[in-house]
């Protein structure tokens, strides 16, 4: 199952490069590399999210910031 | 990347196969046709034993529904019927109860809950709980509770309407009783003072009688029930009610019979309530509690029994201070039962002092349960009869007979 | 420029005003209610100060960079590499927050509509949706706000006059039973909610009539107070204490409509109010990011960087929380300090920089 999620993943962001590469500009070599690098960081996020469903994500980083002035308000 | 160049209909038509491929894919969890449920028009909650309870639902029978409104309203058959199962919580015996039947259980149209006498005795609050959760259930639903088993007066045919549930839900519209949905029961069991009331039904049980159809009985309101906290200790017997509810501001149909007299003999004058006003002023002086309710009545002259007429204003106010003694009486019934034997705050007196005197009430509220019965009931009625119905005289008695002066 | 669209400055209003309230309404007021109680009608106006100080920071600092964005102009405060920084903290903040939004617009309909819908389908449809709308541009979210928020308050203000006769102003009374705290306490969530009106530091650049901009701004922080404070005054006035126990009290007070015995069951209402609204504030949120991470990485547009930002946010709303009770748990306590960081005291910080930087400079040429 998680191999078709996958491969679900691996479509979805060849889609989308599938259809934003060919409209960039030929010259514009900074928008591709951007592009291809956030759809990668995508991909790879997505393929970790699916393995690590509990991963400790952005909340709990900031929770942990703010959590002094956070207890003010319990 | 020209190889990723590919001709601008072949994408279209790729878009459109995309589409319908995900519309196949999406949107299929949540489907759900009106033949594959069952609606819950009432629900019922019975005491089983210490750890279970019985959940009764009655459910609407589709093709009944529809033949009605093409026959134009035949008021013949039930248009429900009922099924029950038991379970530890309400969630455990609905699933049971799903098991039953072979359409899935919906209550987004559910009405009315009623809860069984002896469940009101143990405790109702775990089981509200499930209402104001699930997702489909509003919080606009009348709650009462049952004389005998719930599940029995939800069984309950009446002759009027072709489903108990059809008969609570016009009975509440009435605004007879008490009225209570399951936010303003929440309400009550929420505050850490007062206690709730529920309004009791009650079926006839079918007794041979000319004039009735066999097998059907009409649940009909027949008092009220009175919770500490979330537990039924007493009930109170229609005739009390109605001071409850004179004392609450709810009262919305009253027909009073006040005792004239003439010369000797006493006649009889009925008068109905158009509007009436309650207000409830508080006071502490020298640390002594006492309330004022202050209630203002406009009644006509629905019967006039007696042999006075009714166009001499003085006999106007002597009915009218009849009136206000006979209401005052009424009150005096349910303050004996409620404020000084149940000693249970359910006539809204502690959200009055807490608004009024809100600095007191901070130390009070601790010990309410023993200040309430204490607290001193003034009464300051006015009663006002503005109309004498639609006749004069006392109809069909003789000149000489009327007492005019 | 990378936008070539104008919008006009009332039409920044009318985007800003559902990109407050469209979460606000349904997840503030219960909220409010657990700390403010009876005063919870008031917390709205105490939180409203936070809406009128952002946009006053925020045009302030606009009429120092008029053409600039919060993400360009604060490197020419603070120079390149920090002013990356904060460039940087913004759109790692505008991509968290707005998975937390688009999170929220799915716990809502998962938890009482599509209880069995997979969330990340849910998710998915509605960035796809804001996906397009962002790709066409500011115009075209300001005319799809122009078109849906009036609909928007309508619908809402229908259910509040259809509850008007189950509403019991009684409810408020006593006012300030112990004291005037609890109802400035309440007023965090709010007022974290009100600090989102720096997004308007991303359109008073592209505004046909600048002059305009504070007066609009300023009208859409109250068309917001209006609303919330309807919103908490209805669901206070219908639900009194029980407020705080209930997890949507708007949606609540939805299924409570019964007006002559058949006109019930408006949560569709709610449901098509919630879908607008949060469109609207998804997609700003959304242009919001495009937009900065296109200038921040100084890209030659931002259409191409909408489709895979769009799918990162997606997985950022999966990845926002566990479940809903810790969302709602960390959106009462931390997110307030956190929003009114990034959103208040940062953009403070960068407007007194420039303040003291014009000083020293009328200074100097003084002394010259």
């Amino acid at each position: 199952m998680k191999w078709a999620m996958i491969f679900g993943i691996t479509i979805l962001t060849a889609l989308i490069l599938w259809y934003e590469l060919p409209k960039i500009n030929q010259n514009q070599k900074k928008d591709k590399y951007v592009l291809i690098a956030l759809s990668a960081m995508s991909w790879v996020l997505a393929v970790l999210l699916l393995f690590f469903p509990n991963m400790p994500g952005p909340t709990e980083l900031v929770d942990q910031i703010y959590k002094p002035l956070g207890k003010l308000l319990e | 990347m020209n190889s990723f160049h590919i001709p601008k209909i072949s994408k279209t038509l790729l878009v459109i196969l995309l589409s319908i491929l995900l519309s196949l894919v999406i949107g299929c969890w949540d489907r759900r046709e009106i033949n594959d449920i069952a609606i819950v028009l009432s629900t019922g909650i019975d005491y089983i034993n210490e750890d279970e309870i019985e959940l009764s639902v009655e459910i609407v029978m589709p093709e009944e529904m529809a033949g009605h409104i093409g026959e134009g309203g035949r008021g013949g058959d039930r248009s429900t019927f009922v099924e029950s199962a038991t379970g530890v919580t309400m969630a455990d015996a609905r699933s049971k109860l799903q098991q039953k039947l072979s359409r899935f259980l919906f209550w987004g149209h559910a009405e009315n809950t009623v809860i069984g006498e002896k469940l009101a005795e143990k405790g109702i609050r775990e089981h509200l709980d499930f209402f104001s959760r699930m997702p489909e259930t509003r919080l606009r639903n009348w709650v009462f509770v049952s004389e005998g088993k719930a599940k029995d007066l939800i069984s309950s045919l009446p002759h009027l309407e072709n489903s108990a549930a059809a008969t609570f839900i016009e009975l509440s519209e009435f605004q007879i009783g008490m009225n209570v949905t399951m936010k303003d029961l929440m309400q009550m069991l929420k505050s850490d003072t007062g206690g709730a009331a529920l309004p009791i039904f009650e079926s006839l049980p079918p007794k041979k009688e000319k004039g009735k159809l066999e097998g059907r009985f009409q649940p009909y309101l027949s008092g009220t029930a009175v919770f500490k906290d979330d537990k039924m200790i007493g009930k109170l017997n229609d005739e009390v009610s109605r001071g409850l509810l004179w004392i609450r501001d709810e009262i919305h149909y009253a027909t009073v019979t006040v005792d004239v007299e003439e010369e000797g003999a006493t006649g009889k004058v009925s008068l109905e309530l158009i509007r009436s006003h309650t207000e409830l002023i508080p006071k502490i002086k020298n640390n002594k509690w006492s309330m004022i309710l202050k209630i203002y009545a406009e009644d006509d002259v629905i019967q006039n029994a007696s042999h006075l007429d009714l166009r001499n204003p003085d006999f106007i106010k002597m009915i009218e201070t009849k009136m206000e003694e006979a209401i005052e009486e009424r009150i005096k019934l349910v303050v004996e039962q409620v404020q000084k034997q149940m000693k249970v705050d359910i006539f809204n007196f502690n959200e009055s002092f807490q608004r009024h005197y809100t600095k007191e009430w901070q130390t009070a509220k601790k010990n309410w349960d023993e200040i309430f019965p204490e607290i001193e009931i003034e009464y300051i009625i006015e009663a006002a009869v503005l109309r004498p119905g639609t006749s004069t005289t006392p109809s069909a008695v003789p000149e000489r007979e009327l007492k005019d002066e | 420029m990378i936008e070539k669209g104008k919008i006009s400055a009332a039409q920044m209003a009318l985007m800003m005003h559902p990109t407050i309230i469209a979460t606000g309404i349904l997840f503030v007021p219960s909220i409010s209610a657990a700390k403010a109680g009876r005063d919870m009608w008031l917390s709205p106006i105490w939180g409203s100060f936070i809406g009128f100080l952002v946009v006053f920071i925020a045009y302030q600092l606009h009429k120092h960079f008029p053409n600039e964005t919060i993400i360009e102009y604060s490197e020419h405060i603070v120079g390149r590499i920090p002013g990356k920084v904060i460039g940087l903290i913004y759109l790692l903040f505008y991509l968290h927050v707005n998975g937390i939004i688009i999170r929220e617009y799915g716990e809502f309909l998962s938890g009482v509509f599509l209880m069995t819908t997979p969330e990340s389908v849910i998710f998915g449809s509605m960035t796809l949706v804001c996906a397009f709308a962002v790709r066409g541009g500011l115009e075209v979210i300001a005319r799809s706000a122009q078109l849906f928020i009036p609909i928007v308050v309508l619908l809402f203000l229908l259910i509040v006059f259809f509850l008007a006769l189950d509403l019991a102003p009684t409810n408020m009374l006593p006012v300030f039973e112990e004291g005037i705290t609890p109802s400035i306490l309440g007023a965090a969530a709010p007022a974290a909610w009100f600090s989102e009106f720096l997004l308007i530091a991303f359109l008073l650049p592209y505004l046909t009539d600048k002059e305009k901009g504070l007066k609009w701004a300023n009208l859409s922080v109250l068309s917001v107070v209006f609303i919330l404070v309807i919103t908490n005054v209805t669901a206070l006035f219908l639900f009194g204490e029980i407020t705080a126990d209930l997890l949507y009290p708007v949606m609540s007070a939805g299924r409570y409509v019964r007006v002559a015995e058949f006109f019930t069951h408006l949560e569709s209402i709610i449901m098509a109010i919630w879908i607008l609204g949060t469109f609207i504030k998804i997609s700003v949120f959304y242009y919001a990011l495009v937009l900065g991470t296109a200038q921040w990485l100084k890209l030659s547009e931002y259409k191409f960087i909408v489709l895979p930002l769009g799918f990162l946010l997606v997985l950022f709303a999966t990845w926002s929380a566990p479940n809903l009770t810790e969302l709602k748990g960390f959106l009462g306590t931390s997110a307030v300090f956190y929003l009114l960081s990034v959103q208040l005291v940062l953009p403070s910080i960068l407007l007194l920089i420039v303040v003291i930087q014009k000083k020293v400079i009328q200074k100097r040429s003084i002394q010259a």
